[in-house]
């Protein structure tokens, strides 16, 4: 880690500023991942702003009555929040499969939007890596890639977004509140991540400078069906190889509205919209959940080692919607 | 000098004296290490002076302030281990991936190598040195000592820790991935292996010492664990 | 007598654990202590070019930059296991050639932590890069010899006895398999570290976990050309080795060889990072089984083909051979072991080296032949049990393998067993119960302890033998405690230094087997001296005598038992395991385990001892591997959180009992040891449950997701 000046910004404001003003300068929040990051020299900074200080701590029931959750929230409030457990149990079993019940104390919501992969091929500066240093290549497509990309990949990035808690705000239509030195701005969370493309070192659409002041949640019963399903090499404590948030409506024998994202498998929450459409006015059933699940990963393009994704990811959606139908709960 | 350093040094020299003696008593002669006068000096980075890059801060540890130089990119763990001398809590991956640098921040468990200390003034900080009182030992590390919750004991403090906040948490009522109804979240009476493993999965245990570490979580929300013993199925006392 | 002996007894070192003041290598507060940070290559086969080290010698704090180019001084050591042993061969920094990645090629000293690695990073290397091999499906296998002295000769390479070419045709079942586990990490909680600190030019104190105090005291005067009085080492704690902490590493050495140049203190902890590709693995492996077995289920014929891989620095096998001779009769058997060179680091003993991948591929074996022969397995195997070791042609010593098997069997309920795959279902998971059997070698040296009896009835006993998790300090102190008849809150005992006597190797199983007859042995002497039958009349006997203490040494040494008995412990493990098979979901959810190891001593720590085996048995099987990157040949495999092993979550209660009775041929204490044998056979039993439960025969380590799914 390289030694760095370190200020605790005392207003949103003041946080902006001082990232305007020094483009070396980075936001620390619950620092698990910042921290991580700069002990292997990931990251550089000048400076650090902690914002961790700044009042955004609240969750607060907005107009619409969905949720407005402070950028600092941290990942355990969220998550036992009542009215998350009761209106979005899925955002809250997303995040508590998320890391541990340390790592959740200490992360926030910004802080989690804006994690970074966990490629090995990133996280270790003897590999080169597009995402780090960009146009120095992609050893992970040619390497050992059994928990990369197996859905809109580049040929210069084929690394997942490791957050839990996005897949789940994905299929909730959640909308992140941005603000910088231009004022505020609003981007839907599913336009907030980016797909690799060629420029792998754009994790996120938030411009220099700006710093994330909450999420918001809006309205959305069918959310109580959801089904947040994380599978992974180990039963709690690591990443997901592959994970699924589901939700339904199902009026009558049908299908009224359907959830479906996927997690693990892209460079950002993988939402199945065409999947969710096909599933619209369908029989909640298990043909056509396998249809929708194929349907799901009709575009994927597995690497030499991840293979497997593809087959694991339709079992997933198609056991997730299955719960989804029966009102939700523990997979 | 903080309190737990005290302690170190008060251990420190009663491992002399039991060597020394020993071996005096033995007729052979040793170097006195230099171990001895150990904990008299402090280690170089927390001399009084500020060098550049460094600033000063307080944290609160264990009911102790302590003042020290430290630059800002120093972790709260490395501070605990390398400026105060307060090494109970471990340094197992230094990257938040095992838990057993956990230590308790205004009561919430937290990884102190994930967080760098310049972030934690002004806050409550309790390790692994703070949980007794005096010889008392907190019910946790008893029933610690009393299932056999540990080998090596390198990840035992920030299992410790871990273990201290999750009744907290199970008394507010917090829930986890497994709890199969998330309004409905058990209590110290109902809280199940299941509960219990997944709420503690955070922290690494390579000696796996779990199924102990387990039964001292039951014993200490007030279940009755499996006893720690094998059963012997032989006459061994021969 | 207090029979103390067989309890349950809280560790005489908890306090210390539970309050955080157990004191680890790296943890020692020494003054004026500075700190180095490892530089290591990225490269994995070739040469250093250039090394460029300007720009981190000027950086604030920094106080010194080791190279090839300026190594500090070390001797090359005998590097005999009887004199010294060091892990790789080849010392650090000794010319510009690099044969791993993460080969140590530099060591950064600053005054902080923080300077010493921000400095490494700034260190820039130009390589000469050739293509390294680092694929064990495309090395070339050579023939591989024993490594060990004569008590694990039974290791060698190649054997054969009775006409195996004639068997095959007449059996009734026959199974050929192949069966791989991959490279495994030993990954102890706490990293590799040290302090050292040289009160002279000729006179060290080297703070550092070792599982072999006096092996590494002699080593470093060897490497440092002092005799070895002048090296102490402290090491009272050890945060966890399996294997990994016998011997000084690279890092190790370097630490102390640059502490002497730059006349401070210096630590060295190897970073989590670091240590992954330098401080030793288990090689993977690939085992070819053939078992042939007539209709009563009578082994015929047992050929076994094993190959491992070595670092190019030095050579070490994974003796996947030999309990091969040990687990079953058969009057014909065939082993071989191959072994070739990999561009990884030294591979090493992990627990239980060679018998557990060894008994992961026979144990699966076993349970294919029971299929095939439509046979329980549990019966497959009391059938075939062996009086003796068919290589030494001894008979075993007090051996309850059969007593292990049905105990099991029954505590776990196995008669309710369906025999068929698929059978057993739980709405949507499929129950499989899987059982395997455990056997590990009981070896024993020669080691020594002093025990000294004060005015105030309490009792010191001291040795260099160490506790790094197994319940040393405890069990020592009961065997005191039971001689002389006191409480065992009486005994104090001190581990882990270098001026204690020799209390020999805490590795191979052997520590509480060499160790406590010689406490035995102190305990009567002091006895004998004191011309008392018991510690009371002994005390009131010093008090009168107005001396300060009884005291007496002892060693106990293994002698002509070794010609009359083979020696090994033995056990079953059973297992339940669920599976979801649409979302491919493996749990371990049930486990009994039963062992015949001879005298139980604390049936509390020893218990935690097989379970401890037990769940690194289950990483093996469900989760661990390492793995490289095929071009490069650095690990894509490099922390906690790409290399797992079982979280809380993972692990179902673990039921141990044991069986059997105090083996006295083997020593006066009747124990054997049982630190390893719990890891061998865990794998098979899980993959024997997983083909109950599904109908799918796993032959390829660990027994992940996307295995599940095909
Ligand atoms: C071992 C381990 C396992 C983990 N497992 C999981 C897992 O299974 N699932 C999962 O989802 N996550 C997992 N995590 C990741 C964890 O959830 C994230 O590290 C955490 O959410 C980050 O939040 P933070 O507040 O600590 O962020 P920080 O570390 O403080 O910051 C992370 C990044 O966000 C930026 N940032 C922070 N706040 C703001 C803001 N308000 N506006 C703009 N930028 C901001 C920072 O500049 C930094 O670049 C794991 C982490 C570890 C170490
Ligand atoms: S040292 Fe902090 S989690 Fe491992
Ligand atoms: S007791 Fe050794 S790692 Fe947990």
């Amino acid at each position: 880690m390289k030694n760095f000046t370190y200020v605790r910004a005392n207003s949103v404001q003041d946080a902006i500023s001082r990232a305007t003003s020094d483009r070396q300068a980075m936001f620390i929040a619950g620092g698990t991942n910042l921290v991580d990051r700069l002990k292997v020299f990931l990251d550089e900074p000048s400076q650090l702003v902690d914002v961790s200080r700044i009042k955004m701590k609240q969750i607060e029931r907005t107009k619409a009555g969905g949720l407005k959750i402070g950028a600092l929230v941290t990942n355990t409030a969220l998550a036992n929040h009542l009215e998350v457990r009761r209106n979005y149990p899925l955002l809250s079993r997303a995040i508590l499969a998320g890391a541990s019940q340390q790592i959740r104390n200490m992360a926030t919501v910004g802080g989690n939007l804006m994690q970074r992969t966990r490629c090995p091929y990133y996280y270790d500066t003897a590999f080169s890596c597009n995402k780090r240093q960009p146009n120095t290549g992609c050893p992970a497509a040619t390497g050992i890639n059994r928990t990369h990309a197996i859905l809109g990949a580049s040929e210069s990035c084929v690394a997942v977004n490791p957050s839990d808690m996005s897949v789940a705000m994905a299929v909730l239509d959640a909308v992140v509140e941005v603000r910088g030195m231009e004022g505020k701005r609003e981007i839907p969370l599913i336009d907030f991540h980016r797909l690799p493309g060629n420029t792998p070192d754009r994790d996120t659409n938030l411009e220099p400078g700006e710093l994330i002041t909450g999420v918001i949640l809006p309205p959305l019963p069918l959310a109580k069906s959801g089904v947040y399903l994380k599978l992974r090499d180990r039963a709690s404590y690591a990443f997901a190889l592959v994970s699924v948030a589901t939700a339904l409506e199902v009026v009558g024998e049908k299908i009224k509205t359907a959830r479906v994202a996927l997690g693990g498998v892209a460079h950002k929450p993988w939402r199945a919209m065409e999947a969710e459409e096909f599933l619209m006015g369908k029989a909640a059933n298990k043909s056509n959940f396998e249809r929708a699940a194929a349907i799901a990963l009709k575009n994927a393009k597995p690497l030499a080692h991840n293979g497997f994704k593809v087959e694991l990811s339709k079992r997933a959606i198609r056991r997730a919607l299955t719960i989804s139908a029966r009102g939700g709960g523990l997979v | 000098m903080t309190e737990p350093e005290k302690k170190l040094s008060a251990k420190q020299r009663s491992r002399r004296n039991f060597l020394g003696q020993s071996l005096s008593a033995a007729g052979a002669a040793i170097a006195a290490p230099s171990l001895l006068n150990a904990c008299q000096n402090k280690s170089v980075s927390a001399s009084n002076a500020l060098v550049e890059g460094e600033t000063t801060i307080e944290l609160k540890i264990n009911g102790h302030i302590n003042k020290l130089n430290i630059e800002p990119r120093v972790t709260l763990l490395d501070a605990l281990r390398e400026n105060l001398g307060l090494t109970g809590s471990k340094k197992g991956c230094d990257h938040g991936q095992c838990g057993a640098c956990t230590v308790l921040i205004d009561g919430q468990r937290v990884y102190s190598c994930l967080t760098l200390a310049v972030m934690q003034e002004d806050r409550e900080i309790t390790t692994i040195e703070g949980l007794a009182a005096g010889d008392n030992l907190h019910p946790v590390q008893t029933a610690f000592l009393e299932n056999d919750g540990f080998q090596c004991g390198y990840c035992t403090p920030g299992q410790i820790c871990a273990s201290v906040a999750l009744l907290e948490e199970v008394k507010n009522g917090s829930v986890s991935y497994v709890t199969p109804d998330l309004t409905n979240p058990p209590s110290l009476a109902s809280l199940s292996e299941t509960e219990i493993k997944e709420r503690l999965s955070g922290n690494l245990c390579r000696c796996s010492a779990y199924n102990g570490i387990v039964a001292a979580v039951q014993q200490a929300v007030g279940q009755t664990p499996p006893s720690p013993a094998a059963s012997m199925e032989n006459s061994h006392a021969g | 007598m207090n029979q103390v002996i067989g309890k349950s007894v809280n560790r005489k070192d908890g306090r210390a654990k539970v309050t955080g003041q157990a004191t680890y290598g790296a943890e020692h507060q020494i003054p004026n202590l500075v700190h180095g940070y490892l530089v290591t290559a990225t490269i994995a086969k070739g040469s250093i070019r250039n090394i460029d080290t300007q720009q981190a010698a000027a950086m604030p704090g920094v106080l010194a930059v080791f190279t090839h180019k300026n190594p500090p001084k070390i001797f090359k050591p005998s590097n005999d296991w009887i004199n010294s042993k060091i892990y790789e061969a080849r010392l650090p920094l000794s010319d510009n050639k690099i044969y791993y990645a993460g080969q140590i090629v530099g060591l950064v000293v600053a005054d902080t932590l923080e300077r010493a690695r921000h400095a490494a990073h700034q260190i820039e290397i130009e390589y000469q890069t050739q293509p390294p091999q680092i694929n064990a499906k495309q090395a070339n296998y050579q023939p591989a010899t024993s490594m060990f002295g004569e008590d694990m000769e039974y290791k060698a390479g190649a054997f054969e006895q009775g006409d195996f070419a004639a068997t095959g045709a007449s059996a009734t079942a026959t199974v050929e398999a192949t069966y791989t586990t991959e490279m495994e990490i030993h990954s102890p909680m706490e990293p590799h570290a040290l302090v050292a600190h040289w009160q002279e030019r000729d006179s060290v104190t080297i703070y550092e976990p070792t599982q072999w105090v006096k092996g590494s005291q002699r080593t470093y005067a060897e490497l440092f050309g002092i005799p070895k009085e002048k090296v102490r080492i402290v090491s009272p704690y050890i945060g966890g080795g399996f294997g990994s902490k016998a011997f000084p590493w690279s890092h190790g050495i370097l630490c102390v060889a640059a502490a002497r140049e730059i006349k401070r203190p210096l630590k060295v902890v190897v970073s989590r990072r670091h240590m992954t590709a330098n401080t030793g693995h288990r090689s993977q492996t690939e085992q070819t089984i053939r078992l042939a077995a007539n209709d009563a289920g009578k082994l015929t014929a047992i050929e076994h083909l094993a190959k491992s891989c070595t670092s190019p620095i030095d050579v070490f096998p994974e003796s996947c051979t030999g309990i091969t001779p040990v687990m079953y009769a058969t009057p014909n058997t065939r082993l071989k072991q191959e072994i070739a060179v990999l561009n990884v680091g030294r591979p090493t003993f992990m627990r239980a080296p060679g018998e557990n991948p060894g008994m992961f591929a026979l144990e699966s074996a076993m349970d294919e032949l029971a299929w095939e022969l439509n046979m329980d397995p549990v019966e497959l195997r009391l059938r075939n049990e062996t009086k003796e070791h068919q290589r030494k042609k001894l008979p075993f010593s007090a051996k309850h393998f059969a007593a292990c098997l049905t105990t099991g069997a029954e505590k776990f309920g196995w008669s309710q067993r369906q025999m068929q795959p698929r059978a057993q279902q739980q709405g949507e998971l499929l129950v499989g119960w899987g059982m395997a059997s455990a056997t590990f070698p009981a070896f024993r040296r020669r080691a020594s302890a002093k025990v000294r009896l004060l005015t105030d009835g309490t009792v010191q006993v001291l040795t260099s033998g160490n506790d790094m998790g197994t319940g040393a300090y405890t069990v020592i102190a009961m065997t005191a405690a039971e001689t002389l008849g006191l409480p065992v809150e009486n005994i104090r005992v001190e581990l882990g230094d270098s001026i204690l006597p020799d209390g020999g190797i805490a590795g191979g199983s052997q520590m509480t087997a060499s160790l406590t007859p010689a406490v035995l042995t102190a305990c009567q002497k002091v006895l004998k001296t004191a011309q008392a039958n018991n510690a009371q009349e002994a005390v009131a006997k010093l008090r009168e005598s107005g001396r300060a203490a009884y005291e007496a040494t002892a060693s106990s040494a293994p002698g002509a038992e070794k010609k009359q008995f083979a020696f090994n412990s033995w056990g079953a493990h059973f297992c339940e395991v669920t599976v979801d098979e649409e979302i491919a979901r493996l749990r371990i959810t049930r486990w009994v385990s039963v062992m015949n190891i001879g005298r139980v001593l604390n049936s509390r720590t020893a218990a935690s001892q097989i379970r401890g085996g037990v769940i690194m048995g289950m990483g093996q099987a469900l989760m661990e591997e390492c793995h490289f990157d095929p071009n490069t040949g650095y690990p894509v495999v490099y922390d906690l959180a790409t290399y797992h092993f079982p979280a809380h979550a993972d692990i179902p209660r673990i039921e141990v009992s044991f069986v059997g009775e105090p083996d006295f041929d083997f020593n006066p204490m009747g124990v054997r040891g049982c630190g390893e044998i719990g890891i061998t056979g865990v794998a098979a039993a899980v993959a024997n449950a997983v083909y109950h439960a599904t109908g799918k025969r796993i032959r390829s380590l660990p027994i992940t997701p996307d295995k599940l799914l095909i």
